[in-house]
């Protein structure tokens, strides 16, 4: 199994939580960029090893709509030149105004089994307050032109604990949400990234970002338990500490990345991993289009951090992840590596029980306090 | 060399008002060190004292220099440190001399540092030449410092030199006045030596330099030499004087300033102030000396890493060899481990200890509040000191005594109703309040030592924008009304959080200690018990509530590396807690509990 990551880092304007490699203004540098990925999809070089054919493709941003035709031709060279497999799931990331039926059709007629749509909330207030360019009605408009267009694998992203949100806007957006019925919900809870011009707009004594209040650590740990519970009950499987899935609806190239397997990112900033090497391409896209060597940087994992990784990744999966077989990969037991830990965080209710590792609902609430010791 | 001419002398001041500068400029000026070698403040030779502009340890330099009157001098010049914590080196470095060059800021005037060197070079009989510095500023005032010397000092400042020792204008003044206004040394060259020992240094591979200022006599190699307070004998291996590097010379004659290497491995065996004469001919009777340098603040040091325990042993020994000001013992703490708990003669010394430690050994240490010593007399009669609020007994004790000192305070009339605020909320006692002229009031305050070891300065610094300046001297003992608070985590008492306060406010800094950690301390996996108890007794209650969430959010595109950055960076952040008992404490919480506004 490997998966291939394809980042097109262009915005029509940069919304205020995003520190991703994307940017605004820079349209004049499509048209190259995209001989560059198509370049760098020829001849990815470096130590890819992991074979010509991948069995999950995500195109992600940014926002890949920018390509306009450029992207349906890419995925037919691609399907073309057979780098992807029967049956490989083919994603890509969507903005709701840009959800247009002819760009749906398009791109499904092109390969895409599978859209992400941008969706964030469900509030015209909020929408605005975090840099969208879309409202509630369009968001939801999208998914039923996604459905008219034959996607039957449609997930949306959203993102609890903004500012100004309470618990209630929250229930009631989920609860949009599950009437609409999407067939995947990312529900990630905001992380106020250094260096965004939502970190800059906090106010530390009021409390204040974008000049509304922002929810307590209580209110946003009661949003993610209600969710999980709300969703649940709803008939989506939680399989992620921010996924939620019908069934056999899980994002098949995501998950990759938690079984610690290998994937080809390829494009500005893309992160590539076969083996325990990782490699990373020049992040600015005006370099990175420039560059005959495109590569920013590598790293070769030790075991012990193969370990780390595989344990904290596989920790995101609810189903956790089996100790013994990260033992016959790696040659090296998680359980007597990390005996310390991990009998702390049992005996504080953290582990779910079972032969996997893997974290209890509280658990996943609390990630990062139990991740940090394997690492 | 004739005693006539010679000249031995020092510079005092008030930090900042540009001592080192003009010590720079004299030194360039005689040619002691060229240009090409010059580099800022010479004479402060550790790196801190460069960053910081101040001086740590006394530097003595001998000066060569042909006044106008066409004869040769020597001049010997001994730097002093400016700050009030290191109030006792100008003191022996006085001893040493026969005139001061009294440096005044032509913009800032009379500093409560200048009133204390002043009193201080007027007492030891030294000659006083003030010198009016920064002259090149455009807020320079000179008349209306000589006006605040004249009425506010009672020096007489007709002979004031102005420089600028920016600029190095005046400087030649400044040797001419030296030459002219202050006497030689008085002394018999024939008598037998008698020499004043004002400072000490180790030098690797070749022991301690004894540094002297020769009285009577002279001092040369092989010369059997005996400490007179000590009764140690020891050979002499060789003498020198400061170019301002060790230069080795015949010998030392009377009137002279110079080093003696005597085969002393150790600084501990010498005591400064002491009075070197000769093993078979001994002078008559020592010099008068001066008084020991007393350790007045305490405070833990503690490794953060258990194991650099040896390090940090090892490194407070070394800093020890050159400074025997600082004093040190184990200490055991339940909440902190094993550490040392150190003496200082206040809290910029405390601060440069910490600091050359984590600088120069590379260790990272913990400091908890510093205390003063109390004096506790129980009730069976006996008479205990206390250098650590735990170590407060539980019962027995009768009574108790805190250090006193007595203050200075400079400041522009407009602040003194904030000074005196301030003192009286530092339960401080008002003494006395006179002019030194229009714009410059002197307030003189009693005040409980460890009212002044917390924030008092930064206060004073803060309520005055910055033109009140404090000096102070000790004391004494005096009894106060005092109780132990202890702060309980989950109910165990942390020994590092107690405190010795006064009665009256115990129950107010309980409360804002109380609610002050609970700002500090980050939510844990379990509710977090916090009191503030007198006695045994809970006085305030507060609570840090469990963590609920802590997750964040996908790996974007794959990018692991950053992710397990994130992590690694919160491992280091929870490194730099200290784990007490169950719960998890950020260093900086002992520090900032300093700083609690009742």
């Amino acid at each position: 199994m490997s998966g291939l990551y394809l980042h097109i880092p262009f915005c029509r304007s940069k919304c205020v939580y995003c520190d991703f490699n994307s940017y605004a203004g820079l349209d004049a540098l499509i048209d190259p960029y995209v001989n560059a990925i198509s370049d760098e999809l020829a001849e990815p070089g470096r130590v890819w090893d992991g074979g010509d054919i991948f069995d999950t493709l995500y195109i992600g941003g940014g926002n890949p709509a920018m390509l306009n035709e450029a992207l349906p031709r890419i995925l037919k060279s691609l399907f073309a030149a057979g780098r992807l497999a029967p049956g490989a799931e083919v994603s890509i990331e969507m903005n709701p105004e840009d959800a247009k039926a002819d760009v749906l059709e398009n791109l499904r007629a092109a390969g895409v089994n599978r859209l992400s749509l941008g969706w964030q909330a469900l509030d015209d207030d909020l929408l605005r307050r975090i840099g969208r360019r879309h409202n509630a009605a369009m968001a939801q408009e999208a998914l039923v032109v996604a459905g008219q267009a034959g996607y039957s694998d449609v997930s949306v992203d959203l993102i609890f604990g903004l500012p100004g949100q309470s618990f209630d806007d929250w229930r009631s957006a989920l609860e949009r949400v599950i009437e609409a019925g999407p067939d995947h919900i990312s529900a990630y809870d905001l992380t106020i990234e250094a260096g965004t011009p939502l970190a800059r707009s906090v106010d530390p004594e009021l409390r204040t970002a974008m000049g509304a209040p922002l929810p307590t650590e209580d209110a946003a740990a009661q949003m993610y338990e209600w969710t999980r519970e709300r969703l649940v009950g709803a008939g989506y499987e939680h399989y992620e500490i921010s996924s939620f899935a019908r069934a056999g609806r899980r994002c098949r190239h995501n998950l990759n990345y938690w079984y610690g397997g290998d994937y080809l990112g390829i494009g500005a900033g893309a992160h590539s991993h076969f083996q325990g090497r990782r490699w990373w391409s020049l992040a600015d896209p005006a370099k990175y289009i420039e560059a005959k060597n495109k590569l920013a940087g590598s790293e070769h994992l030790s075991i012990r951090q193969r370990l780390s990784e595989r344990l904290f990744l596989g920790l995101r999966l609810v189903e956790g992840v089996e100790a013994q077989l990260i033992e016959r990969e790696l040659g090296e037991d998680p359980e007597k590596i990390f005996a310390k830990p991990l009998a702390h965080w049992r005996e504080l209710g953290m582990m779910a029980a079972g032969p996997r590792l893997a974290l209890s609902p509280g658990g996943l609430a609390l990630a990062n306090e139990v991740m940090v010791d394997f690492v | 060399m004739e005693l006539d001419n010679l000249r031995n002398f020092c510079i005092v001041a008030h930090i900042d008002h540009g001592k080192s500068t003009l010590a720079d400029r004299l030194l360039e000026f005689t040619n002691t060190v060229s240009k090409r070698e010059m580099v800022e403040q010479v004479l402060d030779s550790m790196d801190l004292e460069r960053e910081r502009g101040i001086t740590i340890k006394a530097q003595a330099v001998k000066l060569e220099y042909r006044a106008d009157d066409g004869r040769d001098y020597i001049i010997n010049l001994i730097d002093t440190p400016g700050h009030v914590d290191f109030s006792y080196e100008v003191s022996r470095s006085l001893a040493a001399c026969e005139g001061a060059l009294l440096v005044v800021d032509a913009s800032q005037g009379v500093e409560a540092q200048t009133v204390a060197n002043a009193h201080l070079a007027i007492e030891s009989g030294l000659e006083l030449v003030p010198v009016i510095n920064k002259i090149d500023l455009p807020s320079a005032d000179p008349e209306m410092v000589k006006r605040e010397l004249e009425e506010g000092l009672g020096v007489d400042a007709a002979e004031a030199v102005s420089v600028s020792a920016k600029t190095g204008e005046g400087t030649k003044e400044v040797l001419e006045a030296i030459i002219r206004l202050m006497p030689p040394p008085q002394g018999d060259p024939d008598a037998p030596l008698k020499a004043l020992v004002f400072d000490s240094s180790y030098a690797p591979y070749r022991g301690v330099a004894i540094f002297v200022r020769i009285i009577d006599g002279s001092i040369k190699k092989h010369d059997k030499i005996m400490m007179m307070a000590t009764g140690r004998v020891a050979e002499v291996e060789s003498v020198g004087v400061f170019e301002p590097d060790m230069k080795p010379v015949e010998q030392l004659h009377a009137g002279e300033v110079g080093y003696v290497f005597a085969s002393i491995k150790n600084v501990q065996e010498i005591r400064v102030g002491d009075t070197l004469t000769g093993a078979k001919v001994q002078a008559a009777e020592a010099l008068p000396g001066y008084d020991e340098a007393k350790s007045m603040v305490f405070c833990g040091i503690f490794p953060i890493d258990g194991g650099e325990y040896a390090n940090l042993r090892d490194a407070l020994e070394k800093l020890k060899l050159n400074d025997a000001s600082l004093n040190f013992e184990p200490e055991t703490s339940t909440a902190l481990g094993f550490g040392f708990r150190c003496g200082f003669l206040g809290l910029l010394h405390l601060e440069i200890v910490k600091e050359r430690l984590e600088r120069e050994h590379e260790l990272e240490l913990l400091a908890t509040a510093p205390s003063v010593a109390y004096r506790l007399e129980m009730t069976d009669g006996s008479e205990i000191f206390i250098k650590n609020p735990s170590d407060y007994p539980s019962k027995g004790v009768g009574s108790i005594e805190e250090p006193f000192i007595s203050a200075t305070i400079l400041t522009p009339p407009e602040y003194m109703v904030a000074v005196m605020e301030l003192c009286q909320d530092r339960r401080g006692r008002l003494v006395d309040v006179s002019y030194l002229s229009e714009g410059r009031a002197q307030i003189k305050y009693d005040l409980p030592l460890a009212e002044v070891v917390l924030d008092f300065y930064d206060q004073l610094k803060s309520k005055t924008r910055g033109y009140a300046s404090f000096d102070y001297d000790y004391a004494g003992y005096r009894q106060s009304d005092l109780v132990k608070l202890d702060i309980l985590l989950t109910g165990k008492p942390v020994d590092a959080f107690s405190a010795i306060v006064s009665r009256d406010r115990a129950y107010d800094r309980g409360k804002a200690l109380a609610e002050k950690l609970r700002k500090l301390i980050p939510r844990q996996m379990f509710e977090v018990a916090i009191q503030a108890s007198i006695g045994g007794r809970v006085i305030a209650r507060e609570t840090v509530k469990a963590i609920r969430k802590d997750v964040t959010a996908k790996c974007y595109g794959g990018d692991i590396s950053r992710k397990r950055k994130l992590l690694e960076k919160q491992k280091e952040g929870k490194k730099r807690m200290k784990q007490v008992g169950q719960v998890t404490i950020p260093q900086d919480a002992f520090l900032e509990i300093l700083k609690v506004e009742e």
